[in-house]
């Protein structure tokens, strides 16, 4: 059996029937992990002999007559996300030595559900963006291209099958630009379906929890598992069930797919002609199309920085030395909380920070912030007008496929790269990236947005149209690692 | 207008951050910069627009108020420092 030709579900299927023991499959994958991070970086930590016994464990409950849904199922973390068994660096030099005494709620139901956790993601500074924010561990390399940075690592290592699934934070769009740009399923959930206790927030209004796989089953089989109440986190909602209650038919011609024709102004021209034959496509295949006005993205990208440079500056300033974090060495606790910050944080921490703390000063509150805040509402009127006009909205995951390394650098055009995803996060609305096209040979991927709470419909549109377009092979051997 | 480097060195003031003076530098050209990207935003029509908190509904779902067990050995491990039951932090009143 080829494991790496194995999907999540497949897997789990294998070992539930005993075709194959969860030690062997996790043995195999680490082995291919471990040569793979040599080349891509994408894992900052890979489990040895704790996998290995937890994969034992798993072999056991199904020898004893259980069956679990993820059984064997490896999967990674990002480190910014606790796992009490492992390291959580996130992305910082200062917590390089931390190990969480507790994991997080979504790392525990995919664990009590038999998944095997292989190993912690390399994640930028403090947690943010790894395209924006160098980790001390160095950038994580697009398989399919190695000299460029992927926005998410677990993206990565998903194209080129060191792990099954992966639970990574997505705040400006990180981990769906990373799912576009190698050819994987990422999954931003509505707010309140995955709760958040274990993740380290730098934005509590925009940072999520979210799934990534390299098959549409294996996102919606993860989401089942992780979906749900936490008591742990207030913002959890109730209810395990989607609020949306009308299922929209498997037929297309019942389902409305809008399209907004400022995305295809905003992207490059050789996306925007594909995204244009992607539409084309979806109109063959019966989807009954709309055209939606967003006039808004640029200015709500915009929005969106002035709130999370501001509410990061806020959450970083609990890394003091004392709360948080690794103290420094210092005379007096003046100098304690300065050098700690200076331990703690890297360029992009460090601009955030300083940003968001001016952009809070007197005379600026007003200025920005709350202007900031008043368009955070006009954004969420103008989709939600666009949404009551459709099932889902279909926009761009990215404006090229991924960052050529000379653009790296530029922090605002780094920036700008949000321009679809960013706006999203602020409506609170599902966002399901998936494969679409290819370009010069590279994946590139498009989200499907769906209406608040209606999650697993959105899982099950994305399946219905994978099944009708024609999609890359993620880790197929044109990747260059692959 | 271009903002002066008085503004990132109060910021710096009021975060308590150690950043050397080329890093000072490259953060204020960034912020004149990144001030220049905004003048849009400045720009929109936001006359009677009430300012939103949060991007989604959802409402605070409140546990019980109970103890619970804790594990002492478990938190203990995370403390840089641990001694009869507290952690021990820097001093914080000079």
């Amino acid at each position: 059996m080829n494991y790496f030709d194995l999907t999540a579900v497949k897997a789990a299927e294998a070992v539930n029937n005993k075709e194959i023991s969860a030690r062997h499959l996790i043995e195999n994958i680490l082995e291919h992990c471990i040569d793979l991070n040599k080349k891509l970086n994408t894992f900052t930590y890979i489990a040895g002999t704790e996998a290995l016994e937890h994969a034992d464990s798993v072999d056991q409950k199904i020898n004893s007559g259980y069956s679990m849904p993820l059984a064997g199922v490896p999967i990674a973390i990002g480190d910014n996300i606790a796992y009490k068994e492992m390291p959580a660096g996130l992305g910082s030099g200062a917590f390089r030595d931390y190990k969480p005494p507790f994991s997080a709620a979504a790392v525990e139901k995919l664990i009590g559900a038999g998944a095997v956790v292989i190993g912690k993601t390399n994640t930028g500074d403090m947690g943010i963006a790894l395209n924006k924010a160098l980790s001390p561990a160095g950038p994580a390399l697009n398989p399919w291209n190695i000299n460029r940075i992927s926005e998410s690592a677990g993206a990565a290592a998903l194209a080129v099958r060191q792990c099954m699934l992966i639970l990574e934070s997505d705040s400006e769009g990180a981990l769906r630009q990373g799912a576009a740009t190698c050819g994987v399923f990422g999954l931003r959930p509505t707010p309140g379906r995955i709760s958040r206790y274990g993740l380290n927030i730098c934005s509590g209004s925009f940072d999520q929890v979210g799934l990534a796989a390299a098959a549409v089953a294996d996102v919606s089989l993860a989401f089942q598992a992780v979906v749900g109440y936490d008591e742990r986190d207030i913002l959890t909602s109730v209810s395990r069930e989607s609020r949306v209650k009308s299922e929209p038919g498997k037929i297309p011609n019942e389902i409305k797919l809008a399209f907004s024709p400022e995305s295809f102004d905003l992207i490059d021209p050789i996306s925007a002609e594909k995204l244009s034959q992607f539409r084309e496509r979806c109109s063959s295949h019966g989807f009954i199309l709309v055209e939606t006005p967003l006039k808004l993205l640029n200015n709500a990208l915009k929005a969106f920085y002035v709130i999370t440079y501001a509410e990061t500056s806020s959450t970083f300033a609990r890394f003091d030395g004392i709360r948080y974090g690794r103290a420094a060495e210092a005379d007096n606790l003046e100098d304690l909380y300065y050098k700690t910050r200076r331990l703690t944080f890297g360029h992009e921490a460090q601009r955030r920070s300083v940003f968001g703390t001016y952009l809070l000063s007197k005379g600026n509150f007003e200025h920005y912030y709350q202007q900031a805040l008043k368009v955070w509402s006009l954004v969420k009127q103008e989709f939600a007008e666009t949404m009551s006009n459709c099932d889902f909205l279909v926009l761009p995951t990215v404006k090229s496929t991924a960052l050529k390394e000379s653009e790296d650098s530029d922090f605002l055009k780094l920036l700008d790269e949000d321009i679809f995803t960013a706006p999203v996060t602020m409506t609170g609305l599902p966002s399901l990236t998936l494969p679409a096209w290819r370009e010069n040979n590279f994946p590139a991927g498009i989200q499907l947005i769906g209406h608040p709470f209606s999650d697993e419909m959105l899982i099950n549109i994305a399946d219905i149209i994978k099944a009708e377009i024609e999609y890359p092979v993620p880790g197929n051997s044109e990747g260059e690692a692959g | 207008m271009a903002v002066e480097i008085k503004a990132i060195e109060n910021a710096i003031r009021v975060i308590k951050i150690e950043i050397d003076p080329v890093d000072q530098k490259r953060l204020h050209g960034e912020l004149n910069r990144f001030l220049d990207w905004l003048e849009s935003l400045e720009a929109v029509d936001t006359a009677g627009v009430e300012p939103i908190r949060f991007g989604h509904n959802v409402v605070n779902s409140l546990r019980d108020d109970q103890a619970a067990a804790g594990d002492l050995k478990e938190v203990r491990k995370a403390a840089p420092n641990f001694d009869d039951g507290f952690y021990m932090v820097p001093p914080i009143i000079e």
